[in-house]
């Protein structure tokens, strides 16, 4: 193959089209520059404009500044997004996920820096999420305007609010705000996308200035084209109070859920290091362990399903989440690629096994392959973990290849599959361990 | 100079080559496209201190690659985990990446602009700030490594 094609595929073409007004928002111009002519025009316009609409009858002249109305056509989401959507649906008892349809995720936008994704749900909701920041799910849409904040504080001083986000339902909104105790307000950006999500979004950073007790957030609320607040939400400012060192009590009304029903047949059954699983087609696990030194450990099955074709799905619960000998595995059912129990809290690595869990129970040749590569893995992953902070620490098993100023360390699993990570300056250039043993 | 339009007129035309050459440097699609938004973002910001509109190209070319080495820079680690996102092809490109990678930096970038933008030796030579000698010096020794590479 010739080179120029091969370069062709490594990056190929993109399919996008860019946002300009994105630009233009991060580069401070709200309007669109236009010929001096039209500009002279638009002036005039403009003053006219003023003298009729400032008033509070007619609200803020700024209003249309703020909204950008998209049309749910933008590029797919990345595959990471997408399985985020995905993942909530699975994990979720079954008719509790929120159903995103997550392979129609699309990138519609970004606000404060950050790429928007939104995607439909089953039931005619949306499910959003600003990259790696803020996101969720509005399944029924019953709120006209759902802020989400964070409280920060410094070092024992009045709680502030760093960012606000949040979803909004009435199609009729013009513009957005936030309110500071001062009294004063700003009108703040947001992305309206059109059906079938029909609804906005907004991420935004309060300034430094709103960030101290006398001018700090009180509330978001939203305008129609006519200045009248439409829906407002203040901003609750109060400590979590969590009790130390005890359990609260169970409220009154607490009633313990009915026991799970036995798996149903066709069943799975496997057996390992004192660990005895059964898993039917309903999705309900149970784990019978004899070996004193699980008995604490957490229960986890998994499954390769759409998303998770590499690390597969798994679906665990920590011991002391479980009542009974039965857990329920999501929305997933039988057949799954095996079950596991994990050493709990207060087991140091490695364990006896090597880097193995406690007990490990493959039901299908993909699963066992899985914790052979995943053991691998683990031991690459944990070599990278002490050498920074024990630069002499032993590679044992590992195989350490020098080229130039970067080092590659690799292991081989008993699969044949190779994992290794490039270490250049002390940092670690590439890796492929992720998947199996989690971020470096 | 460097008016708003221009600068419109410059990123409604030549966008996704902007990008492509973004997502080569920086490795992921997202951060690649925030970085070419902040370099026009800059660019507009800054315009004013271009003095004349024959050297806008060149100038924006290279705030996009500024951006986009901060870019890579900063989240090298999280690139490094999504590469795959990028150019998952197939296994048979994994050489050819890593042997881009290990490119020096001169090289990587003369071969992105020339490659994925389709910049000319002069073109290059301004955005990067060498001399046309050292672009086709460069873009030669590139080629050399990597036919090698795609030979083996």
């Amino acid at each position: 193959m010739r080179l120029e094609t091969m370069l062709d595929r490594l990056v190929p073409e993109p399919e996008a089209f860019g946002d300009w007004d994105d630009v233009l928002t991060r580069a401070g111009i709200t309007k669109r520059a236009l010929p001096p002519r039209k500009v002279l025009v638009a002036a005039a316009v403009g003053v006219l404009l003023v003298v009729l609409f400032a008033t509070p009858a007619f609200g803020v002249l700024l209003d249309l500044i703020g909204r950008t109305n998209v049309p749910f056509t933008g590029k797919a989401a990345p595959t990471r997004v997408q399985r985020s959507f995905f993942d909530m649906s699975v994990g979720a008892p079954r008719g509790m996920g929120p159903e995103a349809i997550a392979a129609q995720t699309r990138r519609v936008g970004v606000l404060g820096g950050r790429a928007l994704y939104v995607a439909p749900t089953r039931g005619g909701g949306f499910c959003w999420e600003f990259e790696h920041a803020s996101g969720g799910c509005d399944t029924r849409r019953t709120r006209a305007l759902s802020p989400t904040w964070m409280l920060m504080e410094h070092r024992g001083g009045p709680l502030f609010v760093q960012k606000v986000a949040g979803e909004l339902l009435a199609a009729k909104t013009r513009s957005l705000e936030v309110e500071y105790a001062d009294g004063t307000a700003t009108q703040i950006p947001f992305i309206w996308v059109t059906k079938p999500i029909n609804a906005g979004f907004f991420l935004y950073a309060i300034p430094a200035a709103h960030r101290r007790g006398a001018a700090r957030a009180v509330a978001v609320s939203v305008r129609d084209s006519n200045g009248k607040v439409i829906a407002r939400e203040r901003i609750v400012y109060a400590r979590p109070h969590l009790p130390i060192g005890k359990t609260p009590p169970l409220p009154r009304s607490y009633r313990p859920p009915p026991p799970l029903p036995a798996p149903s047949a066709p069943l799975q059954r496997g057996s390992a290091n004192g660990v005895t699983v059964v898993v039917g087609a309903n999705g309900i696990a149970e784990f019978h362990i004899s070996n004193p030194s699980l008995q604490k450990g957490d229960w986890a099955c998994l499954k390769f399903i759409r998303y998770h074709q590499v690390d597969p799905f798994e679906l665990g619960y920590a011991r002391q989440a479980v009542h009974g000998s039965r857990i329920q595995l999501g929305s997933l059912r039988g057949p799954v690629d095996g079950c596991e129990v994990r050493p709990g809290r207060g087991h140091t690595w490695p364990d006896p096994l090597g880097y193995h869990s406690g007990a490990e129970i493959a039901f299908t040749a993909r699963g066992k392959r899985y914790f052979a590569d995943r053991a691998a893995a683990r031991e690459l992953a944990l070599y990278l973990g002490w050498s920074k902070h024990h630069p002499n620490a032993p590679t044992t098993g590992l195989t350490v290849k020098r080229h130039g100023d970067e080092t590659t360390y690799s292991v081989r699993s008993t699969t044949g599959k190779r994992f290794s990570a490039t270490k250049r300056g002390g940092r670690i250039v590439r890796e492929n361990v992720g998947p199996y043993a989690g971020p470096l | 100079m460097g008016d708003v339009a221009a600068i419109e007129d410059l990123y409604r035309r030549q966008y996704r080559r902007f990008l492509r050459v973004a997502i080569a440097v920086v490795g992921s699609p997202d951060a690649a496209a925030d970085a070419v938004q902040e370099a026009f973002a800059r660019a507009l910001r800054e315009r004013h201190s271009l003095r004349s509109d024959d050297a806008l190209s060149a100038w924006v070319w290279r705030m996009v690659m500024n951006a986009a080495i901060d870019q890579q820079r900063r989240t090298k680690h999280e690139v490094s985990g999504e590469a795959p996102e990028v150019a998952a092809a197939s296994e048979d490109l994994d050489g050819l990446r890593q042997a881009v990678a290990a490119l020096p930096d001169r090289q990587r970038h003369t071969l992105f602009l020339r490659h994925y933008a389709d910049l000319s030796y002069d073109e290059i030579a301004e955005v990067l700030g060498v001399a046309r000698g050292t672009v086709a010096a460069a873009l030669h020794a590139a080629h050399e490594t990597l036919r090698a590479e795609a030979v083996a």
